[in-house]
């Protein structure tokens, strides 16, 4: 249960809000580096933390976002013809480069240093992995590049999707925090899905359908630990990672590839779901890519054209009840990404908190939910740096394994739950 | 509009599109869930401080603030194992104190209680944190247990994590004592 004012907080991201601020701290996803392939490439409209902005790249390939509206007269520059070094805007011309400065104003006479004085407003953004990230906070602030595995692992052994999901970026994190779901409502795609079958973890997970979990702190965020039966005196372990603000990993299953997600506020309604799955110590097969394309594993397929995923809230995402009589599918919605996204859009854009019955079991995201008012209220009241911020905290890994019962896998597991470069994933 | 099943939604609100901030303004407003019956029990000195804090942090809906006092072996000693008491066989109680200095039974706390949350900082009663889970699962009361171990001493609670381990719903180890309130405040206690 959360105060009306507390849940406000803790969902509204816009500029000067202490979440807004707050995820103002961080390089965060914002396109997938596909949206701009080439030097040139048509300018993409984005919207992030309520700001609407264009993503271009000069012909010199170098990368921008700026605010969307040109200094002149308020027209969107996504109508702007990129040219040379900058963005031109197709109302009178007025042209910017990859900051944001003005660099023609062509109505001027040419001794005239007007353009000088005018700049839009414009945030880094850097090509890291298969994303474009960016940084909305204040430049002298501005912490090192993100360091995240499947970001920095070699081209052909990660794999990026996003799509768009119609509620606050919380419910979207809060559902890759709670693990108690996944028997329930993903028990389908564990049997069937190519990217999850076959893993002897899943046997654990299908035998005890009321896991207990451990919620440990760590640096840069907090470990949660799902644990289940398995032999005789041990414990099956999935250890989901979550770094502040909004990044989480999902446990291996056998050799399959590594998934996860950063969960990247549009506006207060809406949120960005950044998908990656990577494999640590070898390229993805030919075979699983295509799986991940085909939106097979925690990736979906789209409306075409869009990052609208195919099943969505106008065709009640092709709900097929004799699909879930069956069994095949729990909730009668097919795979794991739009069986997470329909129900948690069915809270409603904003969910109330107030009314939420939460239970011991829950208190992952009752923790979650404390580091992250904390975090924004120190930054808001003392200027503290949170934590996440350091690329040190990026550097770690979910795991599955099974440990004998008096073992804390925190300790246990302390090794496999850190980046290892050339290691393999803990799995089972 | 048209689902998988080839039926048209003849209103806006039969369909998922209803999950739009207008459509959430119909939603039925039913009364506040109601408290749950909580008795936060430390189970060390440091705990007993931090259950103390919290009693006075912010208004409870009735919950109970206790510290473990001392084990109270019930019948034949040799018979209390941890599997007896879950199964009903055997049992075992304790006293407890709360901050006032009254005392109560473990059993009498737990017959009328939906919630137990057990706080610990070290393992100066670890076997207690045994018999409390035991027998609150012997009751199916849900459970969590929060462990706030010192700076640096999170060896220090092993043991007791090893303890609660079996019987707590959830295991939080933290750095930040304000997790307590935090979290009996979501489970509305």
């Amino acid at each position: 249960m959360l105060k009306p004012e507390i849940n406000a907080l803790l969902t509204q991201t816009g500029r000067g809000t202490p979440m807004g601020e707050l995820f103002r701290q961080y390089w965060i996803p914002a396109l997938l580096a596909e949206e701009l392939p080439e030097p040139g490439s048509p300018p993409v409209r984005v919207k992030l933390l309520s700001e609407r902005m264009i993503a271009f790249r000069d012909d010199d390939g170098n990368y921008g976002l700026v605010d969307e509206f040109c200094a002149h007269r308020g027209v969107s520059m996504w109508f702007g013809k990129n040219e040379g070094n900058g963005l031109r805007c197709a109302y009178h011309g007025w042209k910017y480069d990859v900051t944001g400065q003005c660099i023609d104003v062509p109505s001027e006479p040419p001794e005239s240093t007007f353009c000088e004085k005018v700049k839009l407003t414009g945030y880094p953004l850097v090509k890291v992995g298969d994303l474009l990230w960016t940084y909305m906070g204040e430049p002298a602030q501005r912490p090192p590049l993100p360091e995240w595995e499947f970001a920095t692992v070699p081209a052909e052994q990660t794999f990026s999707s996003k799509r768009w999901q119609e509620s606050n970026w919380l419910q979207a994190l809060e559902g890759g925090i709670d693990s108690s779901h996944v028997s329930w409502l993903h028990s389908g795609g564990l049997k069937h899905d190519p990217l999850f079958k076959g893993a002897k973890g899943n046997q654990y997970n299908m035998n005890d359908l009321r896991p207990f979990f451990e919620v440990v702190d760590a640096d840069g965020g907090l470990f949660i630990g799902a644990r289940r039966k398995a032999e005789e005196g041990h414990y099956y372990w999935r250890i989901t990672p979550w770094v502040m603000p909004a990044f989480t990993m999902v446990p291996p299953r056998g050799d399959h590839p590594v998934h996860g997600h950063y969960w990247v506020p549009i506006d207060d309604e809406n949120c960005w779901v950044f998908t990656f799955d990577y494999h640590p110590v070898r390229p993805l097969s030919a075979d699983e890519v295509q799986a991940m394309k085909d939106g097979h594993g925690v990736h979906n397929e789209y409306v075409p054209g869009t990052f609208r995923p195919l099943q969505n809230k106008d065709n009640d995402y092709l709900m097929d009840r004799e699909a879930q009589k069956r069994g095949e599918t729990f909730s009668g919605v097919k795979g794991i990404a739009m069986q997470d996204a329909s129900l948690q859009e069915s809270m409603g854009p904003v969910v109330d908190r107030s009314k939420e019955r939460l239970v011991s079991t829950d208190t992952g995201i009752i923790k979650a939910r404390h580091r992250l008012r904390r975090a924004a209220e120190d930054l808001r009241d003392h200027g503290t740096t949170p934590p996440g911020v350091d690329p040190a905290h990026h550097r770690v890994r979910s795991v599955a394994i099974v440990l004998p019962q008096d073992e804390p896998f925190q300790e246990a597991a302390g090794d496999d739950l850190t980046v290892r470069p050339g290691v393999p994933q803990t799995s089972v | 509009m048209t689902t998988a099943g080839g039926w048209v939604p003849t209103l806006g609100s039969s369909c998922a599109r209803a999950s739009t901030a207008a459509e959430t303004r119909f939603r039925i407003d039913g009364p506040e869930p109601t408290p749950r019956a909580t008795r936060v029990i430390a189970l060390d000195t440091g705990a007993a401080e931090l259950v103390a804090a919290a009693a006075v942090d912010r208004p409870w809906q009735g919950a109970h603030f206790l510290a473990f006092e001392r084990a109270l072996p019930i019948g034949d000693a040799d018979a209390i194992t941890v599997d007896a008491v879950v199964r009903g066989e055997a049992a075992t109680d304790a006293v407890l104190r709360a901050a006032d200095g009254r005392e109560s039974r473990l059993g009498a706390e737990l017959d009328d209680a939906d919630v137990a949350v057990m706080v610990a900082t070290s393992d100066e009663h670890a076997e207690a944190a045994r018999s409390i889970g035991a027998a609150c699962a012997r009751r199916g009361i849900m459970t969590a247990a929060l462990v706030v171990p010192g700076p640096g001493e999170a060896r220090t609670v092993d043991r007791t994590v090893a303890m609660l381990r079996p019987f707590a719903m959830v295991l939080l180890v933290s750095n930040d004592a304000s997790d307590l309130p935090e979290v009996l405040t979501a489970l509305r206690a």
